[in-house]
């Protein structure tokens, strides 16, 4: 009898909250780290903090090759980069259900699909994504 | 623009739907289509060596990966057509639908819990299971607001099926608690793998109980280190056992 678990990969801890407050959560803390100098570093700083959300909250194992869902947030990976119309230096990403901007100086805004803008979070020369 | 992305644009262009066009920096990234009909809205992305994801758009799924996934234009047309006729949103994949309708009852697995009189591991337990009992389900909708109805659909026509729950129901086999090498597994004999694996006996003792009890009851065996059956118990449907 076989006795290896699928649950055994999952460290959930019972403590599995929903999408609405990990994304919150992801927010949050994606606001309380240092701010960016530059493009790569705040696109590093938003994967890493919605991985850790994730690992830590989710319950759902990593694995960025799922194509439909499994419950899991993934950050946007590069096949998701768009330029900005508004900016040419400024980089959009688009997910599902979103739009990420992030300058080069390091500022962060993402917008809902509809344009309302739900983060913003200025580089570390203190301006904002459209300075 | 790919051959493929061209010709759902067209035909739902045809069709007098709205179409935005999203394209990527680099020619094999994903493309997105936003779609609206009908007082409804989809995102269909593609990409080259994926093929079509639909979703219905959602505020929280940032980064989350499509509900559904068609090869060709052709299956994902024939889908949007059903979903726009009968007015309905896209269906993620069955391990993620409970989680979800959770979510839109605001409930957290640890409020469900409290409702079916069960811990919040088996809550997390049932979510990610890849078959239930009916009963079972009909419980867990019924905790969250919601009734449970069963339709069979044959070429556009729809029956429901009347579904009355059976108190007797229950597993079909006994549900063992082992001795395991990381700790004490839960194993229902004929279902592998185990179902879950847990530090402490009595941590598996526990959650083996409320996943009876959401299964409609049946028969606890729990085994000791040596695995010798050590006690064996009946567990209920309903918050009580009897030993």
């Amino acid at each position: 009898m076989s006795l290896v678990s699928p649950f055994e990969m999952i460290n959930v801890g019972w403590q599995v909250i929903s999408r609405k407050e990990r994304f919150a959560e992801f927010l949050r803390r994606s606001m309380a780290v240092e701010p960016a100098c530059d493009f790569d570093e705040a696109y590093s700083a938003l994967c890493q903090v919605l991985n850790d959300v994730e690992d830590d909250l989710s319950g759902v194992p990593y694995n960025p090759e799922s194509w439909r869902t499994d419950g899991r947030l993934y950050p946007p990976q590069r096949d998701a980069f768009r330029e900005s119309e508004k900016d040419a230096t400024v980089t959009r990403i688009r997910t599902r259900g979103h739009n990420v901007f992030i300058g080069p100086n390091g500022a962060i805004e993402i917008q809902v699909l509809g344009g309302e803008v739900i983060f913003e979070k200025p580089g570390e020369d203190g301006e904002g994504v459209w300075k | 623009m790919s051959k493929q992305v061209e010709d759902v644009v067209a035909s739902l262009t045809d069709k007098g739907w709205d179409v935005s066009v999203d394209q990527p920096k680099e020619s094999d990234g994903i493309w997105w289509l936003d779609v609206s009909a009908y007082g409804q809205s989809f995102c269909i992305a593609w990409k080259a060596a994926r093929g079509f994801g639909l979703s219905s758009p959602e505020p929280h799924a940032f980064g989350e990966g499509h509900d559904e996934s068609y090869e060709n234009p052709r299956d994902l047309l024939e889908r949007l057509d059903k979903l726009v006729a009968a007015d309905r949103r896209t269906v993620p994949p069955r391990a993620v639908v409970l989680s979800r309708l959770r979510e839109l009852a605001s409930l957290t697995q640890a409020q469900l819990a409290d409702r079916l009189n069960v811990q919040q591991a088996a809550i997390s337990k049932l979510e990610r299971r890849s078959d239930m009992h009916v009963s079972s389900l009909a419980r867990l909708v019924e905790a969250m607001g919601g009734r449970l109805q069963i339709l069979a659909e044959f070429d556009g026509d729809a029956f429901e099926i009347e579904f009355v729950p059976d108190s007797q129901e229950s597993f079909h086999h006994p549900c063992h608690v082992l001795p395991h090498e990381r700790g004490w597994a839960i194993q229902v004999v004929g279902r592998e793998p185990a179902i879950s694996v847990h530090e402490t006996q009595r941590e598996a003792i526990e959650v083996a109980r409320d996943l009876l009890k959401l299964n409609g009851g049946g028969a606890l065996i729990i085994h000791g280190r040596d695995g010798e059956i050590r006690k064996s118990s009946r567990v209920l449907a309903d918050a009580s056992s009897a030993v």
